[in-house]
């Protein structure tokens, strides 16, 4: 394996222990108050004992333990919503290239009306009539973000309908879904892998930017895009408040994109021999 | 001569428009086909030859479709119309890959990049022959060995790139021979390949037809394939069959002027140092409307009558018709 799929494995697989582990592995527990603590500096001791290796927030919540319980948020919103937008757009996208004129106008229509409406403005809509949960999150953003999918793949569908092998697959006698599934969509996979990772760095961002305008993630779950908000306010005091909750999105999003670099690149049989 | 395994009836093809009226590719196409024989069609870009072979498959999508005729293909059921079937139904898919198979052009582009060939081939023989995926395996390796791969076993787990072109060609042609079929079509299955490359394909192509029985459609616009590896030709221009000749009747005594050029434009084999004839002018546009014989305007022999009706085809030997007026005992004005 490169070293680049090494990294982001490395980190992915961090998150998802520790959004497994959390609440075993938390120094502290996420939503305990500690207001005579309040800001305090990284490696600070805690009023009753402890160390708060990121220090404390306003309410003198411990910030270390606030980023390992917001994997789970992150890692549910990011997964969930990615997965149901691809889930929604990439057969749309099929049906648009490989079927019939009508079919492919309808889905063409469907993505530009979708893409051109400022995407915070529709998820804020959706946020305010279905209500601050996870789920609402991730329904807000596969609503939108499914016509991303669906626009690649289809391109990537113009290209492949004029491989002769997808003709040959038709002159073998083979079906239109086993072509599509069996053929088609692997030789889309490293394309589509590129489009899922950006995807996932923008649901992070989404997250955090609803959960600024209160129609994220319910208050009371910690939440990285949550915390980069109030941290917001003492970003002249209280530095840590950003920086943890920063690098955290920013470290998840590397990892996001090197497993897809690695993907893409083991799925091409061109580049095993290299790889090897 | 026994009945044909595969026979074309008239097969007229149409282009639709949304806006103009249909335009009429292909004009009441007439072709046999017998095991173990070689039928080559020929004719310059355009003439209509590819969309008759996918035509030949029932291949052919919107915008274009059959309008006329009917495409025979016999079968233990008996024989059966598949231009009546519907072009996407299950059962044209029975008849695809099993009873008919086809060899693509281009061989690069023509397997799938991310499957082993072994694997591209076992799909047609579990889809078709419904064998186990070992079984398949077995039989895979074995036609690959049939097509003349060397270490087939190794072979079968290379992907495409790791293949040159020509047994790129050679697992098409294992592919498309995987189900024994009745009827192979061709279509310009050398034209990638470089010229040494070329012989060996065809003349296994034509190894393969005999020995399995294979009724073969050869698409073609190179006059030196077709005499090595024809048994009949089908001359083809701007959609029409022009003439219809034994390979030997053809080359010995080309009849239409259209032939004639084709044959005064190919340098000789004994490599004597000749003036070449190109034929004036070019296929006339699909969009052109045409009355009468198409080639007239580049023919050396016209007459008035030949922009008024275009003959149909008309024998003038047992073994050679053709469609041109300057034949009066065999032309007779198309129905």
């Amino acid at each position: 394996m490169s070293k680049k799929g090494l990294v982001g494995f490395g980190i992915l697989f961090l998150v998802i222990v520790a959004a497994i582990t959390a609440p075993w592995i938390s120094p502290f527990d996420p939503n305990a108050q500690d207001i005579i603590n309040s800001l305090a500096a990284p490696l600070a001791e805690g009023s009753e004992g402890g160390i708060h290796l990121l220090g404390t927030d306003r309410l003198g919540q411990d910030v270390m333990s606030r980023i390992i319980y917001g994997t789970r948020v992150s890692l549910t919103v990011a997964f969930g919503a990615v997965g149901v937008s691809a889930l929604i757009g990439i057969p749309l996208g099929l049906a648009a290239g490989f079927m019939n004129r009508s079919i492919e106008s309808l889905v063409l229509v469907a993505t530009d009306i979708v893409l051109s409406i400022p995407f915070i403005l529709l998820a804020l809509v959706l946020m305010s009539v279905l209500g601050a949960s996870l789920t609402n999150l991730i329904i807000a953003f596969a609503v939108v973000r499914w016509a991303q999918f669906a626009r690649v793949t289809y391109s990537l569908s113009l290209e492949l309908r004029e491989k002769e092998y997808v003709l040959s697959c038709k002159a073998a006698g083979i079906s239109l879904p086993r072509t599509l599934a069996v053929h088609v969509l692997p030789n889309m996979v490293g394309p589509l892998m590129v489009v899922a990772t950006l995807e996932l760095a923008y649901a992070i961002l989404m997250e955090s930017g609803l959960s600024f305008l209160g129609l994220g993630a319910p208050p009371e779950t910690p939440s990285w895009g949550g915390m980069l908000q109030e941290g917001r306010n003492e970003l002249d005091t209280a530095w840590w408040l950003t920086a943890a909750p920063g690098i955290a999105i920013m470290a998840t999003a590397i990892g996001y994109n090197f497993v897809g670099d690695w993907i893409r690149d083991r799925l091409d049989p061109r580049l095993q021999g290299v790889l090897r | 001569m026994n009945a044909p395994v595969f026979q074309m009836r008239n097969v007229s093809i149409d282009l639709d428009s949304p806006k103009t009226p249909a335009r009429r590719i292909a004009n009441g196409i007439d072709l046999e086909l017998h095991r173990g024989k070689t039928l080559a069609l020929v004719g310059e870009s355009g003439c209509g030859k590819s969309v008759t072979a996918l035509s030949a498959m029932n291949l052919l999508s919107a915008p274009l479709r059959i309008s006329e005729g009917s495409i025979l293909l016999e079968t233990e059921a008996g024989r059966e119309d598949i231009a009546r079937l519907n072009p996407s139904g299950s059962q044209m898919r029975a008849i695809r890959g099993r009873r008919i198979a086809m060899i693509f052009q281009d061989p690069m582009t023509a397997l799938d990049p991310v499957y082993t060939v072994g694997d591209q081939i076992t799909e047609s023989l579990c889809q078709h022959l419904g064998l186990s995926r070992k079984d398949a395996w077995k039989r895979a390796v074995e036609l690959l060995r049939l097509v003349g791969i060397p270490a087939p076993e190794q072979r079968a787990r290379n992907y495409p790139f790791q293949l040159s072109g020509g047994m790129r060609q050679r697992v098409m042609i294992a592919i498309a021979i995987a189900c024994s079929p009745s009827v192979l079509i061709a279509d310009e299955p050398t034209t990638a390949l470089d010229v040494t490359v070329q012989a060996q394909i065809l003349e296994l192509l034509r190894g393969l037809g005999e020995d399995l029985g294979m009724a073969t459609l050869l698409i073609t616009h190179d006059l030196g394939v077709v005499a090595e590896n024809a048994d009949e030709v089908i001359v083809m221009y701007r959609g029409y069959v022009v003439e219809k000749a034994g390979v030997d009747a053809l080359f010995d005594n080309p009849a239409h002027p259209y032939t004639q050029g084709l044959m005064a434009s190919l340098p000789p084999a004994d490599g004597e140092r000749i003036e070449l004839t190109p034929i004036p002018g070019q296929v006339p546009a699909i969009t052109e409307d045409i009355v009468g014989c198409p080639f007239a305007s580049r023919c050396p022999h016209v007459m008035p009558k030949c922009g008024e009706t275009m003959p149909a085809l008309g024998a003038i030997s047992s073994e050679q018709s053709v469609a041109c007026w300057l034949y009066p005992a065999a032309a007779e004005a198309r129905p």
